[in-house]
């Protein structure tokens, strides 16, 4: 056995925590740290905390951000008529370097999930009925494409449509059980634009 | 040394892990309760498709090896989609609730056919149901406590063996739940009794029992009373045999979901 000592263990254990990381890329990354002048890891650690301290949701959509409310809550350049329904800061990410959407966004912070016994009052739904106003044209719910993801969909297309707005869906260009944020561009923008009412 | 082993299976669970992965929890025809490693689930080129959501009708393929808490699945594919069971609120909400039960009282590589035959035909059933599907909940529940080995004795008292049939004036009958069914007169004042069953609803659990059309069940109209009473039996029956039996997760959430919709589409 080789010996290694506590804190490099340390190190190496909490990078193996990181999403996408297993024990070896860990091992990589505890190396590379150690070898780094001192000013560098500095640096990192203070990233590494700046972002937590910095970042808060935003109280209107949700999102992470370091203004509240947000750059893209805040736009005139955003339209103000349409809020797109996501599950996860991620898939922000992910419909926003299509470039072919341009409203706004409510994030959930997950999705319905029954068996896990994650209700309604454990997302941001109240939050999302209280931002529906006259003005609000459209609702597109871009959920994950598997049973929790469809559970929420139902849901909140049922508690919407009853508020007046149009309540659509993004098309099913991603196979169910895959994740909106492992979508390609191409397939994202073709789901938005191919939405249908529900 | 593992062996590869191909098996039908119902999907009970799904678990995220990693930056792609999932650990599936599957009740196996051929090996009870399984969970299964698989890895790339959740890529948008994943091969796995819908076969890993929950209450899915899959053939399993996995490397089996002895002492594994978690097998490594090689693949999986649908046998046959339950597609109303992920577009119908009111059938995902029963369909939730028969794959969390069973997750609860399946153990890990216990073989039990009938169990895996009675969710399968049941999930089935829910899919293609065109009235009434939550009656089908009652079917499962009655008969899960068969398969399990304490079957509901509605035929005669549980004491004294006497036969009880059912007589029209009697509006309801005294059921001894600990000791597993109905009671006659003679025996509860001796043993006592712990629920009182309405006529109505014993005819239907004598109906559940006796008859494998499981279709049967969505011609029961039963009201929201009657519904009340006949949950809260059934769950008492289940607690009391099954140690360890919790309330559901899938219940808990369906009740609050159930109720906003209630709320807004005022009805
Ligand atoms: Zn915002
Ligand atoms: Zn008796």
């Amino acid at each position: 056995m080789l010996y290694i000592s506590d804190s490099l263990n340390q190190l190496i254990e909490e990078f193996s925590q990181l999403p996408g990381i297993g024990r070896k890329s860990a091992q990589r990354l505890a190396l590379y740290i150690l070898k780094l002048p001192k000013e560098e890891v500095i640096k990192i650690a203070h990233a590494l905390v700046n972002v937590k301290e910095k970042m808060k949701y935003c109280s209107v959509c949700w999102n992470f951000t370091e203004t509240d409310p947000c750059d893209i809550c805040r736009s005139a350049k955003r339209e103000m008529n349409t809020i797109c329904v996501v599950e996860e800061p991620n898939d922000v990410l992910a419909i926003e370097k299509t470039h072919e959407y341009h409203g706004l966004y409510h994030v959930l912070g997950g999705s319905l999930s029954p068996l896990e016994g994650i209700g309604p009052d454990d997302l941001k739904v109240k939050e999302l009925l209280t931002r529906i106003s006259p003005e609000i044209e459209e609702i597109i719910l871009a959920l994950n494409p598997d049973i929790e993801g469809e559970a929420t969909t139902i849901y909140l297309s049922r508690l919407l449509k009853p508020l007046g707005m149009k309540v659509t869906r993004i098309a099913r260009g991603i196979p169910i059980g895959g994740d909106l944020e492992f979508a390609d561009e191409a397939t994202l923008t073709k789901a938005l634009e191919g939405r249908v009412i529900v | 040394m593992s062996t590869i082993v191909k098996t039908e299976a119902i999907v009970l669970r799904s678990v995220n892990i990693r930056e792609s992965s999932k650990v599936v929890t599957f009740y196996t025809r051929q090996f009870g309760k399984v969970a299964g490693m698989v890895k790339g689930a959740r890529q948008s080129k994943s091969k796995f498709g819908s076969s890993l959501e929950p209450m899915s009708y899959v053939l399993l393929v996995f490397y089996k090896k002895e002492g594994r808490d978690i097998q490594t699945v090689s693949h999986c594919d649908l046998m046959k989609p339950f597609r109303k069971l992920y577009e119908d609120l009111d059938k995902m909400a029963v369909g939730m609730t028969m794959i969390e039960l069973v997750n609860i009282v399946a153990h890990e590589q216990e073989q039990n056919i009938e169990l895996f035959t009675l969710l399968q035909r049941t999930l089935n059933t829910l899919n293609t149901a065109t009235h009434n599907p939550s009656n089908l909940l009652y079917y499962f529940e009655i008969r899960l406590a068969k398969v399990l080995g304490f079957e509901p004795i509605f035929g005669h008292c549980v004491s004294c063996r006497k036969e009880l049939k059912e007589v029209a004036e009697v509006r309801s009958y005294k059921i001894h739940v600990e000791k597993g069914g109905l009671i006659c007169a003679k025996c509860s004042a001796v043993y006592g009794h712990t629920a009182l069953l309405p006529a109505g609803i014993l005819k239907i659990f004598r109906q559940i029992l006796a008859s494998n059309e499981m279709e049967a069940v969505f011609d029961f109209e039963v009201d929201e009373k009657t519904r009340n009473i006949m949950e809260s039996f059934i769950w008492t029956y289940l607690r009391y045999h099954i140690s360890g039996l919790r309330a559901l997760k899938s219940d808990q959430v369906f009740s609050k979901m159930f109720a906003g919709l209630k709320n807004a589409e005022g009805n």
